[in-house]
């Protein structure tokens, strides 16, 4: 089962939710650091002019206010320029600069002389003003002025959104591009694991154990998985040497007695019906012993079919079957290799032993179709050979049909075992698998 | 015609080697595989019937170990391992013929002559020589159509001149496939023998070619 997530996913995920976040924060820090340099320096501007404008007044001998030209900004002589100054006292406008023309800047009286305020103000053309003002007490009669600067907001806003526009579009390339690299680390970093699922798909076609050089982080995993198939694979072995052994020792003393019995047709029948159950109850136990390892197996068809269509020609050799064996290189079936061979070997070998001249083997992936052209079965026949669990004392007596262990090993393998005519008349036996493959 | 039998268990070489015996073969017999290689690598036989379950070397290495060294003598497989892996690996190592125990002994009577015959390039049981028709099956043997008696070891000279007709066959050949190892016949006693096949088959079959040994051949015309 596949999980809904993966760790591709995860880890991409992961790397670019950090990504953003870090990004997102910088930009703010960046953004808001360049702003507040830009107003300071906006700021200390105004302050300068300010500065200027209050080493200019003067007041004459005869009360009058005067003041000299501020130096150093041009714009104060252009009208409405956005940059203004003012020289009031309680009562009226001493002096203004050319930029305000007939206008006014709006007076607030500070609390404290000599403390310099800043404010919003809006100015003669709607332009949003940073105000920079300050009062003066002249002479001994402590005669009040008030001194203000003020210059559009306009130029310092559309410097800072500049920046942020900026800063935006490097962040959001920069961003993109850690992604594209997050993406490509990923990639990389999985490959092993890329490389181990080829391989463990590799285990279900055959190969013994899983091989090559991993990194250290799934070395172990790898390491651990070729011990459990090696001690698999032991058990296995183990157990088929056993059963080989325990054929051995059955049937050995089989022959012997039967040797001995000089061949009494009710002692060579008890012989025969010993040796039947042993060889059943060993094929079933050895297809017990390696289901766990055929889990998901595949077995390519054509070597095993060329195998055993090579030994029964030689089992045959007297009668001159043809033997003819059709399997695209490409078909596979599920299973053991064991199980698979003494399943199909039985069917090729019934086919064989009934045939008059022919048998044909045609594969396919999944399933595999095995036809003569001997006499065929009764329908009553197929269904007592084709019996699930079949008793070989309760199978047709005397068929040599030899099918019950087939039905058996299909049986356990989940496999369907059906019966039919082949195109000559004869017996056509179809193996296949229940799910077919993908 | 001389078989070997390499089979661990005692009771059941001695049923093969009378029962192969009691057919007209000379028989060998080891009862390990190191016995039963040496024999099949040093020794000339018609054929081998060969256990796979053995002590010291098992049967499929023996087997293996035969054709690599060029052995081609036809080999039967005898085993209690009935499984058709078994079974292929067996025909991959060499085998012609796989028997699975508990067997008939004419079962494998029958097809130990039948893979001698085979090797031989006779397909039928029966073969041919003019008027001469040689049973291989039931040890029989005729000329046009009477009955000829003949002795086990004279049937058995009969029969490998027969299978090998029209080659000469060497007075060493013919002794190593006629007489088990244990034999030391005579020098003279072969060619008593064949004096007295060719008077019992009354029609000159046997050749004598002086310094080199016997060829079976009857001309066209029978006579």
């Amino acid at each position: 089962m596949t999980a809904p997530d993966s760790l591709r996913r995860r880890l991409i995920l992961g790397a670019g939710a950090w990504v953003l976040l870090a990004l997102a924060a910088g930009g703010l820090v960046l953004g808001h650091a360049f702003a507040d340099s830009a107003e300071q320096a906006f700021c200390r501007r105004l302050d300068t002019h300010l500065r200027a404008l209050l080493a200019q007044v003067e007041t004459a001998e005869d009360g009058r206010i005067t003041v000299g030209r501020p130096v150093g900004e041009p714009r104060f002589e252009q009208p409405y320029s956005g940059w203004y100054w003012q020289v009031s006292d309680d009562a009226e406008v001493k002096a203004r600069s050319r930029s305000l023309w007939d206008s006014a800047l709006p007076v607030v009286v500070a609390a404290e002389p000599g403390a310099v305020h800043v404010r919003r103000e809006t100015g003669p053309r709607g332009q949003i003003l940073e105000v920079m003002e300050r009062d003066l007490l002249l002479g001994d009669d402590n005669r009040r002025l008030h001194v203000a600067v003020a210059a559009d907001r306009a130029e310092v806003d559309a410097e800072i959104g500049r920046f942020r526009l900026l800063l935006a579009l490097s962040l959001g390339g920069l961003g993109l591009g850690l992604l594209a690299a997050v993406v490509v680390q990923v990639g990389y970093g999985l490959k092993p694991l890329r490389r181990l699922e080829g391989e463990l798909d590799q285990l279900t076609r055959g190969a013994p154990r899983l091989g090559g050089a991993y990194p250290r982080e799934i070395a172990p995993l790898v390491e651990a998985m070729n011990r459990v198939l090696d001690h698999d694979e032991r058990l296995i072995r183990h157990a088929r040497n056993h059963l080989g052994n325990l054929a051995h020792a059955l049937k050995t003393p089989l022959a012997v007695l039967r040797a001995e019995s000089g061949g009494a047709p009710a002692t060579d029948t008890q012989i025969e019906r010993i040796a039947r159950l042993i060889d059943l109850h060993l094929a079933r136990a050895g297809s017990d012993s390696s289901s766990a390892r055929a889990m998901g197996r595949r077995i390519p068809l054509a070597p095993l079919l060329a195998d055993l269509a090579a030994a029964l020609r030689k089992v045959h050799a007297g009668r001159r079957l043809d033997i003819a064996v059709t399997c695209p290189p490409e078909a596979d079936f599920a299973g053991e290799a064991d199980d698979l061979a003494e399943m199909v070997g039985n069917l090729m070998d019934n086919a064989c032993k009934w045939a008059g001249t022919r048998v044909q083997v045609s594969a396919g992936p999944g399933l595999i179709r095995v036809e003569d052209d001997g006499p065929g079965l009764s329908p009553e026949q197929a269904e007592a050979a084709a019996g699930r669990g079949i008793r070989l004392d309760e199978s047709v007596p005397g068929s040599g049909l030899g099918l019950a262990i087939v039905a058996d090993l299909a049986a356990l393998g989940g496999l369907s075992l059906s019966f039919g005519r082949s195109e000559w008349g004869g017996l056509a036996v179809s193996l296949a698998e229940k799910i077919p493959p993908s | 015609m001389r078989v070997l039998v390499v089979e661990d268990e005692p009771q059941l070489t001695l049923a093969l080697e009378r029962a192969l015996e009691a057919a007209g073969f000379a028989v060998d017999t080891a009862y390990d595989g190191e016995n039963g290689w040496h024999l099949g690598d040093t020794e000339s036989y018609d054929a081998a019937i060969l256990d796979l379950g053995l002590p010291k070397i098992d049967g499929i290495t023996v087997l293996g170990r035969w054709r690599e060294a060029g052995r081609t003598m036809p080999v039967m497989v005898l085993t209690a391992r009935a499984r058709w892996a078994e079974k292929s690996q067996a025909f991959n190592a060499g085998a012609d013929d796989y028997v699975t125990k508990p067997f008939e002994m004419e079962e494998v009577v029958t097809r130990i002559r039948a893979l001698i015959r085979r090797a031989a390039g006779h397909a039928a049981p029966e073969i041919a020589c003019g008027p001469l028709r040689i049973d291989t099956n039931g040890g029989r043997v005729s000329r046009d159509g009477m009955p000829i008696a003949l002795t086990a070891q004279e049937f058995r000279i009969l029969s490998y001149l027969a299978h090998h007709q029209g080659r000469v066959v060497s007075r060493s050949e013919l002794v190593e496939h006629v007489y088990d190892r244990d034999a030391d016949p005579d020098s003279n006693v072969l060619d008593v023998l064949v004096a007295r096949i060719r008077r019992k088959l009354g029609v000159e079959a046997i050749h004598t070619l002086r310094g080199q040994g016997w060829r079976m051949e009857v001309p066209d015309d029978g006579a």
